[in-house]
């Protein structure tokens, strides 16, 4: 062996080991082609790891208290389980649900009014909000660059010793892309790989006679606004998209929520405001309150008796990915606080 | 003797057909109120409201700036964005690409803000990072200019006016552009006459505009016209 292999050895290995994409990660089969453009800006194993670190670390909001799995926690489809509305730091309650996190590298926009346009810039939004994390980005780069073990997290994912809002703001997003979940029993049936019961088979007949046009396959949403017929809290007065675009036309617009691991997101609504499933589909059968931006799916009444209710929530319930929820690669990086504090 | 006479000869001649090539210049921006320099924090009173005005945030994008010479070529500048902030005169200074053209004019062309596609594109670094606090973290989108300041007669809290101009989006699209004809290889001095952009608005009255509106349009084509571009 020459020389000059013997020193491009342990530099090839060295590029490796800080610019290997992750192994785990794979776009699903059976998905459409994802929104998010991997090919300018390719998963890389160290941003993915420092952007996981970021997302479960409170030094994310002004006192250091929240951080963003606090809303979003791995055993709940990253929402937030027994809480209707978002809460932040000192107990202060948002304004809406903590909308569960997966897939999202197949949305074009995101929270419930499409306020953010792409995922790289999504972080700012509930880093800034003053109900959330109520921080500022140039705050959290000088306690990052304070961090013993951060600037050397960072060098090793962007190949520099800047610790830029740009490079927090990527790395959260590299994280959250990799939080695909596509192994529930209806992937599955997808695959060919099994099969439903006669239940969840009628319950699946049912959902794509009456819910599909919205919570469309695979993803379970067409990721569009609609308003479905939810009467307005007062309390909160929440317009939806309307607020963003000022367009009469987007009142009380929230976006499709995906219907994947719902068994784990309750409560349900940009609001929370049911907590089963089947108070979401009494709604759907008997509750629509009909105005002038209804979906237009909804004008026409959803029947549904007692005992399809009950089939269609087994189909739901197949949507359900444990493989997702208990992702180890998802899950608090113990071992990077820990040999790093 | 006569052969060096005949090669100087021959390059003097030849030197006619290369077209001239301007010297390293700049765009210096310069804040003024009716002609005379804004300083950070610093009171200049003005006549329409009858009251002082002091700005303590002045900053804008910049973007896509290019020279065009007469026969078509665009010259580019070294980057594509430029955050300019009075807080920080090196900024307002901005290094000029080389012009190759025979000819005595150019045009200068720019923006006043960020486009819709770099606006929908995600997050970026150096001019164009969040961190800058020009960017709305609830709607997304840049803040293509930002000017808050305080005046007496400004009833909002600590007598604050804070002006956020932006909005990428249809009908709501904030940018704007300049053009101007320029002699190439000379410095390029943009006074930016605030005076025109105090007196469109009625501080008492109108203090506060954050998010893309049809208002804020107007007042970004006002702020547009403080422009004006001498050499």
């Amino acid at each position: 062996m020459s020389k000059k292999i013997l020193v491009l050895i342990p530099v090839l290995l060295l590029v490796l080991a800080f610019r290997v994409a992750t192994n785990s990660f794979h776009l699903p089969k059976h998905f459409p082609k994802p929104v998010y453009e991997f090919s300018q800006k390719p998963l890389d194993s160290n941003r993915v790891l420092l952007g996981r670190a970021l997302f479960y670390d409170p030094i994310l909001s002004r006192d250091s208290s929240q951080s963003c799995s606090s809303c979003h926690s791995p055993y709940n489809a990253f929402a937030h389980t027994d809480h209707q509305l978002s809460h932040g730091i000192n107990d202060r309650i948002g304004k809406r649900n903590a909308p569960a996190l997966m897939n999202l590298a197949w949305q074009k926009n995101f929270m419930w009014d499409g306020a953010v346009n792409h995922l790289d810039v999504q972080a700012l939004a509930p880093i800034s909000n003053e109900l959330e994390m109520d921080e500022k980005l140039p705050n959290i780069v000088a306690k990052l660059n304070r961090s013993k073990f951060y600037p050397a997290l960072f060098r090793r994912a962007f190949n520099s010793n800047e610790i830029s809002g740009e490079y927090i703001l990527l790395a959260l997003s590299q994280f959250q892309l990799t939080l695909i979940s596509a192994s529930s029993k209806y992937d599955s049936v997808m695959l060919k790989q099994s099969v439903f019961n006669e239940q969840e088979q009628r319950g699946y007949a049912l959902f794509k006679r009456s819910c599909n046009a919205c919570h469309t396959e695979p993803l379970f949403s067409n990721y569009s606004y609609r308003n479905n017929g939810l009467p307005v809290d007062t309390g909160l007065r929440d317009m939806g998209r309307m607020t963003i675009t000022q367009n009469k036309a987007d009142s009380l617009l929230f976006k499709v929520p995906t219907l994947r691991n719902l068994e784990f997101s309750y409560p349900y609504m940009h609001d929370g405001r049911f907590k089963r499933l089947g108070e979401v589909l009494n709604h759907y059968t008997s509750g629509i309150q009909k105005s002038k931006t209804l979906s237009t799916e909804l004008n026409q009444k959803i029947e549904l008796n007692s005992e399809e209710k009950i089939d269609l929530i087994a189909f739901l319930l197949t949507l359900s990915d444990r493989n997702f929820i208990f992702n180890k690669e998802f899950a608090y990086p113990h071992t990077v606080f820990q040999s790093n504090k | 003797m006569p052969k060096l006479l005949a090669i100087a000869l021959f390059l003097i001649g030849i030197s006619g057909l290369v077209k001239a090539q301007s010297g390293a210049t700049k765009l210096v921006f310069s804040p003024t109120y009716n002609g005379k320099s804004i300083q950070p924090g610093k009171a200049i009173y003005v006549s329409e409201l009858q009251d002082s005005v002091s700005l303590d945030d002045f900053r804008f994008y910049i973007s896509e700036v290019k020279f065009i010479s007469p026969d078509g070529s665009i010259f580019p500048f070294s980057k594509h964005h430029f955050l300019c902030d009075f807080q920080h005169p090196e900024s307002l200074q901005i290094a000029c690409p080389p012009i190759i053209s025979n000819e005595s004019e150019s045009v200068l062309w720019f923006q006043i803000g960020i486009d819709s596609t770099t606006s929908s594109s995600g997050a970026f670094g150096q001019d164009l990072d969040p961190v800058h606090g020009m960017y709305w973290a609830w709607n997304s989108g840049y803040i293509n200019v930002k000017i808050q300041g305080q005046s007496p007669k400004c009833p909002a809290r600590n007598h604050q006016f804070e002006f956020h101009l932006g909005g990428y989006l249809f009908p709501n699209n904030a940018i704007t552009s300049i053009q101007s004809r320029i002699i190439p290889g000379k410095d390029i001095q943009i006074e930016i006459d605030l005076s025109t952009f105090l007196k469109a608005i009625d501080i008492q009255k109108e203090y506060q505009i954050m998010s893309p509106s049809k208002r804020a349009v107007e007042l970004s084509q006002v702020f547009s016209s403080c422009f004006q571009i001498k050499q």
